[in-house]
């Protein structure tokens, strides 16, 4: 019982910029599989991204499963207008047995592994920018932005698999491949985006998976 | 915070390949790079010409790609399995 109440997953959407107002649309998505899993979803999303209700969040409701979405930097994640939502130093130790995917900028370089060292039992993200291109024409409609889903399908893999029971380091290795299955896609048709190869093999090598490997949700 | 210093971050050659390769970009795309925000084809290259953070960082992808085809990434395992599925 106890296992099955746990089986919560907090999310965080900012959406104050073109970048997170992507990130926002594409998480939808992670939203819809775990209620389909019967997971109990709490989503901070815009104004709610801030770090009161983040702190107040991962005290009371304890969720198993934590994905932040939002900019980032090696020592910290940020929400709505950039607050700082947790940051080493200050309030890692929130994370303490916490499955932990940060979809932001360099936070696997030092929030990473002193979360892990505070007692997180994972956590995956990235140790440098993480780096998507977006079609001009498809701002308005993140979810239609073929260009873009190249990037954020193969992140959000993370969080599929973990929603699915994998292990983290499974999950790791299945977004890893869903970055390099699109590489090769682009490298061996006659696409004209093949500019893009480079970009994913960026973020596929500066992704990180963090803590005791077999954890699952 | 004293602005860091942007001069020479960017060996002139590099510079170079970096904008010739930026120049087969499409226009009608952007790149997000965090929170450092969105940019057009022209405004990275402006980035790399005035060798600042932006620009720095293109150049740095770019050269870790280069670096990656040169050291094989595409004969390495991870990949010989994903073609193998495909």
């Amino acid at each position: 019982m106890a296992f099955f109440m746990n089986k919560i997953l907090l999310i965080t959407r900012p959406k104050h910029d073109i970048t997170v107002h992507y990130l926002f649309y594409w998480a939808k998505q992670i939203i819809e599989l775990a209620k389909s899993k019967s997971i109990s979803v709490l989503d901070l999303k815009e104004k709610r991204a801030n770090r009161r209700e983040v702190s107040s969040m991962l005290q009371k409701k304890e969720p198993l499963l934590v994905f932040f979405n939002g900019h980032g930097d090696n020592n910290c994640v940020k929400g709505h207008d950039n607050e700082t939502l947790l940051a080493v130093g200050e309030n890692e130790q929130l994370l303490i047995s916490k499955i932990v995917y940060s979809l932001s900028c360099r936070s696997g370089k030092d929030l990473g592994p002193k979360s892990i060292q505070s007692g997180a039992l994972g956590y995956l993200g990235y140790d440098d920018d993480f780096i998507f291109f977006i079609e001009d024409d498809k701002i308005s409609s993140p979810l239609e932005d073929k260009t873009a889903k190249l990037f954020l399908e193969a992140s959000n893999q993370v969080m599929i698999s973990l929603i699915k029971g994998h292990t983290i380091k499974e999950s790791y290795e299945r977004s890893k491949n869903i970055f390099r299955e699109n590489v090769l896609r682009l490298a061996t048709s006659e696409s004209q985006d093949s500019y893009l190869i480079q970009f994913l093999i960026w973020d596929m090598q500066h992704q990180v998976c963090l803590g005791e490997e077999n954890v699952h949700f | 915070m004293a602005e860091k210093e942007n001069k020479n971050r960017i060996n002139k050659d590099v510079k170079k390949i970096v904008i010739a390769r930026l120049e087969v970009f499409p226009a009608d795309k952007k790149i997000s790079i965090g929170s450092k925000g969105e940019f057009t084809k022209e405004e990275m290259i402006d980035h790399v010409e005035k060798e600042d953070e932006i620009g720095e960082k293109i150049a740095e992808v770019q050269l870790n790609y280069l670096q990656a085809l040169k050291d094989g990434i595409f004969y390495e395992q991870d990949f010989a399995d994903n073609k193998t599925k495909a």
